[in-house]
């Protein structure tokens, strides 16, 4: 039993990790903002706040370690959500 | 075991069941939120994309140091969360308790400045209406949707504060046990709240900065 208890400061390496990282890409999504790269800010940014969500959705919401049916349960709702954009798109993007 | 036992309900053959059955309603109840974010974002998207210079002047008004400042208190309120869940799985009681409580502080910090930049704006007069500063019309739909989204999200995010002080106020009354599975769902909703403002950050406070 005690060999499977973890120290409280073991705990808080792998979030530790992540909230580091994701401070990190705070700092490159903010300080790119401000140099002219044209097209590239936006694809920057977009880029870069996918990767901390699903930092965010992997790690701190468990998706790493979840059952199917949570994965499952999580990927519905983005599916929809694409859905969504995707038909918009097909009407705005295409329009003389 | 007793710790393990006392978090245990009806249905649930064991906790680690009901662990799962907290997650799935709550990723359930997530998925409503995504999309009815969504469709928020999505009407953002079509009126840039029809807007797109109007968007870059309107975007320029708004205070990027609050904005930034705001996403970092919320990246680390979702580290405390996470460690309040993980603390509580390996039932170490004090951490989990702080933990919630650092949450919870966190979620109001980010309320305050946001107080402080809705002053700011304010005081510039950014409300979409007949006397509003910027040129042209379109500049008043960035800032329509700046009301409302980050309007919405504060709402979520007090909400969430709600919640979270709730079970810890009842983890130290000694009335919920460490391990209770509570923990679990109340750290998604809060870990999804923190994602909507990771992504209204790029959309309200970094676009056209560079120009």
């Amino acid at each position: 039993m005690n060999a499977e208890q973890p120290s409280a400061l073991g705990l808080w390496r792998m979030p530790g990790a992540v909230w580091l990282a994701l401070l990190a890409l705070l700092a490159l999504t903010v300080g790119s903002a401000f140099i002219p790269l044209g097209l590239g800010n936006g694809l920057i940014n977009a880029s870069v706040a996918a990767i901390k969500v699903a930092l965010v959705m992997v790690f701190f919401m468990k998706l790493r370690s979840s059952s199917g049916l949570l994965r499952l349960a999580a990927l519905a709702g983005m599916f929809w959500l694409i859905l969504m954009f995707v038909l918009t798109a097909s009407d705005y993007l295409t329009r003389q | 075991m007793s710790e393990t036992s006392a978090a245990l309900h009806e249905p649930w053959p064991d906790v680690e069941r009901q662990r799962e059955g907290v997650s799935f309603g709550v990723w359930v109840f997530l998925a409503s939120e995504v999309l009815f974010f969504g469709g928020l974002f999505l009407s953002y998207t079509v009126y840039r994309f029809l807007y797109g210079d109007a968007f870059k002047i309107a975007a320029h008004e708004t205070d990027v140091f609050y904005g930034t400042l705001n996403t970092a208190i919320l990246l680390t309120s979702s580290l405390t969360m996470a460690m309040a869940g993980r603390g509580s799985e390996a039932g170490f009681r004090r951490m989990t308790l702080w933990c919630l409580a650092a949450t919870a502080a966190f979620g109001s910090a980010f309320l305050v400045v946001k107080g402080f930049e809705y002053h700011d704006d304010i005081v510039k007069g950014l409300i979409p209406g007949p006397a509003f500063p910027l040129h042209p019309a379109e500049t008043q739909i960035f800032w329509a949707f700046y009301w409302i989204a980050t309007g919405v999200h504060a709402i979520h995010l007090t909400v969430g504060i709600g919640a979270v002080t709730i079970v810890a106020v009842l983890l130290w009354r000694g009335r919920l046990p460490v391990k209770a599975t509570t923990y679990e769902g109340i750290a998604l909703y809060w870990h999804f709240v923190d994602i909507i403002w990771i992504i209204l950050l790029p959309m309200l406070y970094l676009i056209g900065r560079a120009s």
